[in-house]
């Protein structure tokens, strides 16, 4: 009977932080300002053009190639605003002494945030996905609108999960918020496509940088992962590869970011 | 005149002979073929990498000489790609008889990578190209990779993992406090 009252005591910690985590972002105006981005992001090619009368491009294909390459910086500003502060902002603003006098497993805290901060950025995606559609629709025709957009979508909701565990793990292990909110931008952004042409140079494997399988959100609906320069380029990556990798980096670093939050003396 | 300028007078001589070759080659070709290339049309709705591409194109002998075992080749003209060379040839049909006044439509198939191309038709005759009129443009793209079968379970597992780290904290605590129990 214990068991049974045990698990619903950790299911109900876990729904409260979740909401608690809404509410959250929803007063410190994250939320808002990662729906900004996920707007600008994704109108930001349908408005040039009508504002500017340059046209769009030739076929629907290009458009989304062209959108969809954002979705990646998309992704990682979420993670950035949503999970690079979220363990050591406690600690920092010394709100973790409130499970003293409203005790939580402190696990808890912690799977509810990342959950939190998930949902979301799976949010921000849909809003992200809703609109291209939308604009797709309005400039192409809705028939113009791929099946394999449901497959980018998921492959976006995938790397979320890896880029939100690199968040979270940084935020365990580095004391400042600024610095772990700072490094999560610039590790993706710079330092790990550095280290992959760095490594790639010296001819060393460069699989397990997470990273690389941004590509895989286009290449999933058959567009180029890359926009930049004419014709069609892709990474050559594998897709269950990647699958692969994103797996086990995101179980690695969340449980790691775990284990280092949880053994972080309260106060520290 | 000295040995040196005879050695320099052969080598300039020689080097405008090999010069000259192609260009003098090019000019005792034989007459174009009277043959004509035309509604050179793509079948498959939709061009993707690797896959099998459908070209139909017509052959109309306007001449009066028939000509046997000729090849048709679909070579790439331009591209879109940097570094592609205009030489690289696509497919070729090996056509064994065309009689003097007769029409044929054929059907030629090749895989290509993704990418832009213009293909040209090139009829070689003796082995030598003749190049026509008739090109057709390839807007190749890539095979989408991935399957939503795989990213459903892929989220499915995360879901299940995420239930399941909750889960275990109050199935790991008593099994935790029995063997602190056992062992003391």
């Amino acid at each position: 009977m214990n068991f049974v009252k045990s698990v619903q005591r950790d299911f109900l910690e876990v729904q409260l932080g979740i909401r608690f985590e809404f509410v959250k972002a929803l007063k410190n105006n994250r939320l808002a300002t990662v729906f900004g981005i996920s707007t600008l992001l994704a109108m930001l090619f349908y408005l040039i053009p009508v504002l500017t009368s340059s046209g769009f491009p030739e076929s629907a294909d290009a458009y989304m190639a062209n959108v969809l390459g954002f979705v990646s910086l998309a992704i990682v500003l979420f993670a950035m605003f949503l999970g690079s502060d979220a363990i050591n902002r406690e600690h920092a603003e010394v709100t973790d002494l409130l499970l003293f006098p409203l005790p939580q497993r402190r696990v808890n805290v912690i799977i509810s945030k990342f959950v939190g901060s998930i949902l979301l950025a799976w949010t921000s995606l849909l809003l992200f996905y809703s609109l291209v559609a939308g604009t797709v629709g309005i400039v192409y025709g809705f028939n113009a609108i791929p099946y394999e957009m449901v497959n980018s979508f998921l492959m976006a909701m995938v790397y979320t999960i890896t880029l939100m565990a690199f968040a979270f793990f940084l935020s365990a292990v580095l004391k400042s918020p600024s610095s772990s909110l700072a490094l999560t931008f610039f590790g993706v952004q710079i330092l790990l496509p550095l280290l992959n042409l760095l490594l790639g140079l010296a001819d060393i494997d460069v699989s397990w940088i997470f990273s690389n399988y941004s590509s895989l959100i286009t290449e999933t609906m058959g567009l180029a992962s890359q926009t930049i320069g004419p014709g069609v380029q892709n990474s050559g990556v594998d897709f269950n590869e990647g699958l692969f990798q994103l797996a086990w980096q995101a179980t690695v670093m969340f449980f790691a970011s775990l284990l280092i939050g949880t053994r972080r003396e309260v106060g520290e | 005149m000295s040995p040196y300028k005879r050695i320099l007078l052969l080598l300039f001589w020689g080097i405008l002979m090999i010069g000259m070759f192609p260009n003098a080659s090019s000019q005792i070709l034989p007459m174009a073929p009277a043959i004509e290339v035309s509604n050179v049309v793509i079948l498959n709705d939709e061009l993707v990498a690797n896959e099998t591409i459908q070209v139909e194109y017509e052959l109309e002998n306007v001449g009066n000489v028939t000509y046997t075992n000729f090849v048709v080749s679909f070579q790439v003209v331009t591209a879109n790609r940097p570094g592609e060379t205009t030489s690289n040839v696509l497919a070729r049909q090996t056509i064994s008889s065309l009689a003097a006044g007769e029409k044929l439509k054929q059907v030629i198939e090749f895989s290509s990578d993704a990418g832009t191309y213009v293909l040209q038709v090139v009829l070689i005759i003796d082995n030598i190209d003749v190049p026509t009129d008739s090109s057709v443009e390839l807007q190749v793209s890539t095979a989408p990779v991935g399957d939503t079968q795989s990213l459903l379970s892929y989220l499915a597992i995360f879901l299940a993992g995420v239930i399941g780290l909750i889960f275990s904290h109050s199935f790991i605590d008593p099994i935790r406090v029995l063997l602190l129990k056992l062992t003391m």
